[in-house]
């Protein structure tokens, strides 16, 4: 059975990853999994300098999902390379470093820096963080930016780019266009949706940053949608996340048009999900008899 | 005690016995070996039945090990207790733990807890764990008389408890705070040194733990405070738990389930 996917410069050994900011540097996960059956990780967003991150309360659950404003915490991409990587490089699974900045320079700077470690396998270019008031989503929600984004930070780095878009615009094909445009890998979609929720006895927003980003089993049809509608439009190939927690899920959005897809929120309420996915895969492979992952998905 | 754990389990169990044991308060108890083997007082595990309406995880410190068996007190809060308290014995709940880094070691002889309400499970478990010539004082705060529960299991383990109730239906009548203060009151005037040796310990709400952390420090005493915090993973990795924490010059934001649940309360920027 032949798993192994490509997103552009990026080959991995399975389309199974997890989605930055559900898997920290995959330390704790190695206490209950082995990180080497996954296709790869997106480590935590990493910021040039360490970033402190939002006052608490950063998280709520909300009707299948959760809205979270953690606000980027990190150890900053120095400590990363020194602290995390060798930790990570021990695993046969590719390391992937979402990054993030208030200016296109940040972006540039760090994809630079990582660009000398042989290790890491791919960037995620994250245009798309609703929790952080600079950078991130004002990023996103304009294609200009976006293309230009995308293709100085190609310009830095020579393996594989992704750039993870929002779902927060009118026309998601204009975003995918102007990565491929850009001369990235891949698109990662979708970051979360803005949303939030009250506490009525308070009577106050439940997290202090107000707003934050849901993900989880809600949001699923939506990124579904936007998977597909660009896989029908553009011609890049689609890293496809929003909440997937189950195989039956994967399934479907490499229907929709995903080449590999995240784990995100799942790794939260079942630690063992991305495993179980993975599994769950190779038996539905087996039961309609598909011999290559990616005759799965619609032509 | 008071180091991250090594060995992390993921189970999916039969409930052994989910009783009521007051109004809103509940004991879960589950056999597992594995997790109880490495489980020490402070460290906590995350609950959720397998059939479950409720999409997270949610944080019950250990409350009790007797061998293989391990015991959860919880209170219903919100959704996720409601349905943990319907669960059946025999029916299935997935749990991953044990976490957290737990209560720290002490040369100090005499304990004092401090818990508001359901803030007292961990405590007994710390009792069980205590060595043999510990002196320990429970000061529970609860509402009224029907939450004056545990009494027996803790003298058991030869802890005193000293019951404070909001309306005086109860034991003392105020706040458990006052009932901690008149005692280290009257401590001082028993002895000539103006430092009492004496360890705090306290679990309960923020407002009352951050009450407990200020006479502690009045006092000079140190005190270990375990946070009740809403998380998302209970791995260390959504973030979603912090507490503010004195590290650097700004402070720095640690998480509950990881470098906590068990904070020193000078450690914390209380807000």
């Amino acid at each position: 059975m032949n798993l192994s996917v490509e997103l552009g410069r990026l080959k991995l050994k399975n389309p199974v990853t997890v989605a930055s900011g559900t898997f920290g540097y995959g330390e704790e996960f190695s206490q209950l999994i082995d990180l080497n059956e996954l296709g790869g990780i997106f480590v935590k967003g990493l910021t040039l300098k360490p970033k402190k991150g939002n006052p608490p309360q950063r998280i709520v659950e909300t009707p299948s999902g959760m809205l979270n404003s953690i606000g980027l915490q990190n150890v900053g991409v120095e400590a990363f390379i020194q602290k995390k990587i060798p930790f990570l490089k021990k695993y046969n699974t590719a390391i992937l470093a979402n990054i993030n900045g208030v200016t296109v320079e940040e972006y540039e700077e760090i994809a630079e820096r990582l660009n000398a470690i042989p290790e890491v396998a791919a960037l995620e270019i994250n245009l798309s963080c609703p929790n952080v008031k600079e950078g991130g989503i004002h990023f996103g929600t304009n294609p200009d930016k976006v293309y230009e984004v995308t293709s100085r930070v190609r310009k830095k780095f020579s393996r594989a780019v992704l750039t993870k878009l929002s779902p927060h615009v009118t026309d998601i094909v204009a975003m995918a266009e102007a990565v491929r445009s850009a001369g990235a890998d891949a698109v990662s979609v979708i970051n979360t949706l803005i949303g939030m929720a009250f506490d009525i006895d308070r009577r106050k927003p439940v997290l202090k940053s107000i707003t934050g980003g849901l993900s989880g089993p809600a949001i699923k049809p939506v990124a579904l949608r936007l998977v597909y509608e660009i896989h029908s439009k553009v011609n890049i190939p689609i890293l496809g996340m929003g909440g997937i927690s189950t195989a039956e899920d994967a399934v479907e959005f490499i229907l929709a048009g995903s080449t590999a897809i995240s784990i995100g929120t799942a790794n939260f309420y079942d630690p063992l999900a991305a495993v179980k996915i993975l599994k769950g895969l190779k038996d539905y492979m087996k039961k309609f008899g598909f011999k290559n992952i990616n005759e799965l998905k619609l032509k | 005690m008071g180091k991250i754990p090594d060995l992390i389990f993921y189970q999916t169990l039969p409930v052994l016995k989910n009783e009521k044991i007051a109004d809103k308060f509940f004991i879960l108890s589950l056999q597992t070996a594995e997790m109880a083997r490495g489980a020490f007082p402070g460290q906590f595990a995350m609950l959720k039945p397998e059939r479950s309406s409720v999409l997270l995880g949610r944080p019950y410190s250990v409350y009790k090990r007797e061998g293989d068996i391990l015991s959860f007190l919880y209170k219903i809060y919100g959704k996720g207790s409601r349905e943990l308290s319907r669960v059946k014995s025999g029916e299935k709940i997935n749990i991953w733990g044990p976490l957290g880094k737990g209560f720290q070691e002490t040369s100090l002889r005499e304990w004092a807890f401090v818990a508001g309400g359901v803030g007292v499970a961990p405590f007994l478990f710390l009792a069980q764990e205590a060595p043999k010539n510990i002196s320990m004082t429970l000061y529970f705060g609860i509402k009224n008389k029907d939450q004056a529960i545990l009494q027996k299991e803790f003298e058991d383990l030869n802890c005193k408890v000293i019951f404070v109730t909001e309306d005086g239906s109860y034991g003392e009548k105020g706040w458990v705070t006052d009932a901690v203060k008149k005692f280290l009151d009257q401590k001082l005037k028993t002895q000539n040194s103006k430092l009492i040796p004496i360890e705090l310990f306290t679990c309960g709400p923020r407002l009352m733990e951050k009450a407990v952390a200020q006479l502690a420090q009045e006092y000079h005493l140190r005190c270990q405070v375990a946070f009740e915090e809403y998380m998302g993973c209970g791995l260390g990795t959504c973030m979603g738990c912090v507490v503010k924490c004195h590290n650097g010059k700004e402070g720095q934001y640690e998480r509950v389930c990881r470098e906590g649940p068990v904070f020193m309360a000078d450690h914390i920027v209380w807000e």
